[in-house]
């Protein structure tokens, strides 16, 4: 890996770390975001120098994101991992089905009979709040879908 | 401390797996989830027995949760304890995670635009990727602005009359 590739990894590993993902997460899609083609878990443990193991459960998650797409090859049983095409466009649909489910959550918590008003008043604000952020990605969604 | 009830334990757990799906620890959406409902700090013995986890292991994540923003201490007088509630502003405070989130990724991308020897394959996925984050991050600004001008104040925290 040239230095300047070597320095995104480590960036993309700090990144997801400050989000809360492990480190090797990030390094795993900055490594593939450079590759034009895909490569397998082997090829991932070994330019970042790390175990396959590591690499396998991380490559797994980004893959749940929507970041990376897994592929096979007749006759290999190997699996190969390239970063999504329209990766942005699933991870916000992906963004958009865990927002509803908050807000699902939370209009359950606003029908409860037992909440204090304080908590209900504070649920309602957040919940017109959330719906707000809502329509935006869903606008943005649209948007990105249309260019496609 | 609000009692749990069997429903509020049901939005607790909810909101540990909805973090989760975001790539989160589960007990941070649980600490948020609880303290969501209560309308008194609570301290990190509340919290650990409340979610029936540990000390250190509630203490690590509402760590977490108070440099998101989400959640901050508050002090009571004679007590040595640190003390956790929600912020008031919640949903901008999230909406600026996933803004700065956004940020720094595009950050990131900027100096690959220059680096000659990248394949073209791979140059143009990162200028349309930097171009995604720049819409995204557009449309999601204007909306904080509207956020943050249209909250109105929010009710003084109880901790502050303890």
């Amino acid at each position: 890996m040239d230095p300047a590739a070597r320095r995104l990894v480590e960036q993309m590993g700090l990144l997801t770390e400050a989000d809360g993902l492990p480190r090797i997460a990030g390094r795993i899609f900055g490594y593939l975001l450079l590759e034009p083609e895909e490569r397998s878990l082997d090829e991932i443990a070994e330019s970042l120098g790390v175990s396959r193991a590591s690499v396998s459960t991380d490559a797994r998650r980004l893959t749940q994101v929507g970041l990376l797409e897994r592929r096979s090859r007749p006759g290999d049983r190997r699996d190969y991992y390239v970063v999504a095409p329209s990766g942005f466009r699933r991870v916000i649909e992906q963004r958009i089905r865990s927002m509803r489910q908050f807000h699902e959550l939370l209009i359950a918590a606003r029908e409860l009979p037992s909440l204090s008003p304080e908590v209900r008043a504070r649920i309602a604000v957040w919940d017109s709040a959330h719906e707000d952020v809502l329509v935006a990605f869903t606008t943005v969604l649209e948007r990105l879908r249309s260019q496609e | 401390m609000t009692e749990t009830t069997p429903w509020a334990a049901t939005f607790v757990e909810t909101m540990g797996l909805l973090w989760e799906g975001e790539g989160l620890p589960r007990i941070a959406g649980r600490i948020f989830g609880f303290l969501s409902l209560q309308t008194e700090p609570c301290s990190l013995d509340d919290l650990a027995l409340a979610l029936g986890v540990s000390k250190a292991s509630v203490s690590t994540d509402a760590r977490r949760l108070e440099g998101l923003g989400l959640i901050h201490r508050v002090g009571v007088p004679a007590d040595r304890r640190d003390y956790y509630t929600v912020v008031p502003d919640v949903p901008a405070r999230m909406l600026a995670i996933k803004i700065e989130q956004l940020q720094r990724f595009e950050t990131a991308l900027a100096p690959l635009i220059e680096a000659p020897e990248l394949p073209a394959v791979v140059k143009a996925r990162i200028m349309e990727s930097r171009l995604t984050h720049k819409r995204i991050m557009s449309t999601l600004r204007e909306l904080l602005i509207e956020l943050r001008q249209g909250a109105t104040p929010p009710p003084q925290p109880a901790t502050t009359t303890i």
